[in-house]
């Protein structure tokens, strides 16, 4: 019972007796006329709400700050409804920029109404809970609550950007032609090695200067064929990675730049799979095309740093999830232990880069906190600059990352520089 | 408009009768208290404390019960009924201006400003006839007959509370 409805019958009571006790009829007859307003409520209380409520969004999957239009549509199937308050509570980091989540009105028997309302969120998966609708009679003395089912999702997921090719060389290549040397010899665009021509060769590839020197012999140039490769992306989502930094904000470069990176390597053509790793593991399986690009975006909607005992080094890495000899990229700010487990993936056959946003510039920069001794800030990227040295001896590709700058240029030019390993083979 | 309008003269009338009455009597508590009632109703209304409104409507109560037994019925009756319906409007109005659809706001108002003046004048007439029959009691009788009606509220508040209802409501 509502505390109005139990004062007001206190009230009534109260008068009742004070009228007996004091044998006032005045008191009594102001009881009774009470008892009046009492019964009227009583008389016209509702026993059930018999609405339809159904809730449709103008996009049900959107990128970080781009409104979406919450529509409410509202069937009174019962009786004449005099006060009905309607409540769509808002999920957590989902935010009302126009109309309001709440409507108060009066449905007649078969009535339909509506209303929208405008929100925005940060990247997440949301979920839209249940309606929740209230009717009470005029006096507001009883009232019954009622939630209805109309849950939604809404998918705020990363916005990738467009990225140059990144000159990426996995052992292993797929049997279909893409942009990725194959460390074979076939038809391409790249010049590979020369050999003797043979009968069916081209004429315009054989070699003249180098024939011109040889005797009785003519050599033919031999191109590098290119084909997609596998690429398994790694986002590290362990809470304490990203601790120094501030969880949300590095986290959040870390997310664009696997979202990035997948779009990119999609768009070529590669078959693209993406693992989280953080509070549980979390993946998209390798594949193809615009499916796997929503795949793997929603993966990264839903992708936030976490911790579990379990998954505390990377010691557990599914490596399997991904075939033997490919691209592997991981993005992770570095934990100390985790120089000693990445080299195994080397070791395992695979070709990681590894993109490490910086925390130590990013707390620098962001955060303009005491810490930033001097010392203390020179002692920290010395001890990053001699672990990431570490990863680079032990053959891992990586790029040191100031999440200040864009990931296309600082990949660029450490692709540029970084000498691509590996045989020939004819 | 015309609920606002309703409420501030509902509210004058709720504090100005039994603060008469006082005046009348010369109970310098009796007005002070009603002034402090009254103010106590208007900054729970100003700044949406609905306790403050619910305790002023009881003091309210309290002080026409205290002068229905000192001075003429009129004015503690008249206040009381003035102060339910100032307590009710003071519900009422808040939600009003959330209306949603206006022509929704302008039904609303009409049929409750409609059903407040019936059941209102219901209870004053009902509240004059029984002043007008005078009906004789002892003590013991007066107290069986609240007893029993006392038994019969519940009942029905039991029998509407333990109504059947559809998953998920409340109460």
């Amino acid at each position: 019972m509502r505390p109005r409805t139990i004062l007001f019958c206190a009230l009534i009571f109260g008068l009742a007796i004070a009228g007996v006790a004091m044998r006032s009829g005045g008191i009594l007859a102001l009881a009774a006329g009470f008892c009046l307003y009492l019964i009227e409520a009583v008389w016209s209380a509702h026993q059930k709400a018999d609405l339809s409520i159904q809730r449709t969004l103008s996009a049900d999957r959107i990128s970080p700050g781009r409104p979406v239009e919450v529509r409410l549509s509202v069937t009174n199937n019962g009786p004449a409804l005099p006060e009905l308050y309607l409540d769509d509570p808002l999920p957590a980091r989902i935010s009302l920029i126009e109309g309001r989540t709440f409507l108060l009105t009066s449905l007649a028997p078969g009535q339909h109404i509506e209303w929208s309302y405008t929100v925005e969120g940060d990247r997440g998966d949301f979920y839209f809970g249940d309606v929740t609708a209230s009717v009470s009679e005029h006096t507001g003395l009883f009232q019954i609550t009622k939630a209805f089912e109309t849950g939604l999702r809404l998918i705020v997921q990363p916005l990738p950007r467009h990225m140059r090719h990144i000159p990426i060389r996995p052992p292993q290549t797929r049997g279909f032609a893409g942009p990725i040397p194959a460390r074979q010899s076939g038809t391409g665009t790249d010049f590979y090695t020369v050999r003797e021509y043979q009968p069916g060769d081209e004429l315009r590839h054989i070699n003249w200067k180098l024939s011109a020197r040889q005797e009785q012999q003519l050599i033919t140039n031999v191109f590098e064929q290119q084909r997609i490769a596998d690429v398994g992306i790694i986002l590290d989502a362990r809470q304490p990675a990203y601790a120094q930094a501030g969880i949300g904000n590095l986290f959040e470069h870390a997310v664009r730049a696997a979202a990035d990176l997948a779009e990119n390597f999609l768009n070529e053509g590669n078959r693209v799979g993406m693992l989280v790793y953080g509070s549980s593991i979390d993946r998209a399986f390798p594949g193809y095309g615009k499916i796997q690009r929503q795949n793997i975006l929603r993966l990264l909607a839903r992708a936030n740093p976490g911790f579990n005992y379990a998954l505390e080094k990377l010691d557990n890495l599914p490596t399997r999830f991904f075939p033997s000899r490919s691209q592997i990229i991981l993005i992770s700010p570095l934990l100390p232990d985790d120089e000693k487990v990445l080299p195994h993936l080397c070791a395992k056959g695979y070709h990681v880069l590894l993109v490490s946003p910086n925390p130590i510039t990013f707390e620098t920069v962001n955060q303009r906190s005491e810490w930033g001794d001097q010392m203390a800030f020179r002692i920290a990227t010395a001890e990053r600059h001699l672990q990431i040295n570490r990863l680079r001896r032990s053959g891992i590709v990586v790029a040191d990352w100031n999440v200040q700058e864009a990931l296309d240029p600082v990949l660029q030019a450490l692709m540029a520089r970084t000498p691509q390993s590996g045989g020939r083979r004819l | 408009m015309n609920t606002r309008i309703i409420l501030i003269i509902a509210l004058i009338a709720a504090v100005a009768l039994p603060f008469t009455g006082f005046v009348l009597e010369g109970l310098w508590w009796g007005i002070a208290g009603t002034l402090l009632a009254g103010g106590l109703w208007y900054l729970g209304m100003r700044y949406q404390r609905s306790q403050f409104v619910h305790l002023a409507f009881a003091a309210l109560l309290g002080f026409d019960t205290f002068i229905m037994l000192v001075q003429p019925l009129v004015f503690g009756l008249v206040g009381g009924f003035a102060a339910l319906a100032a307590w009710d409007l003071n519900r009422f109005y808040p939600r009003l201006k959330a209306f949603s659809p206006p022509e929704a706001a302008r039904t609303a108002e009409k049929r409750h400003l409609l059903r407040l003046a019936v059941v209102l004048g219901s209870g004053l007439a009902l509240a004059g006839l029984i002043q007008l029959l005078q009906f004789e009691f002892n003590f013991v009788t007066s107290f069986f007959l609240s007893l029993l009606a006392l038994i019969g509220v519940r009942l029905i508040a039991a029998a509407l509370f333990k109504s059947p209802s559809l998953p998920g409501e409340e109460k």
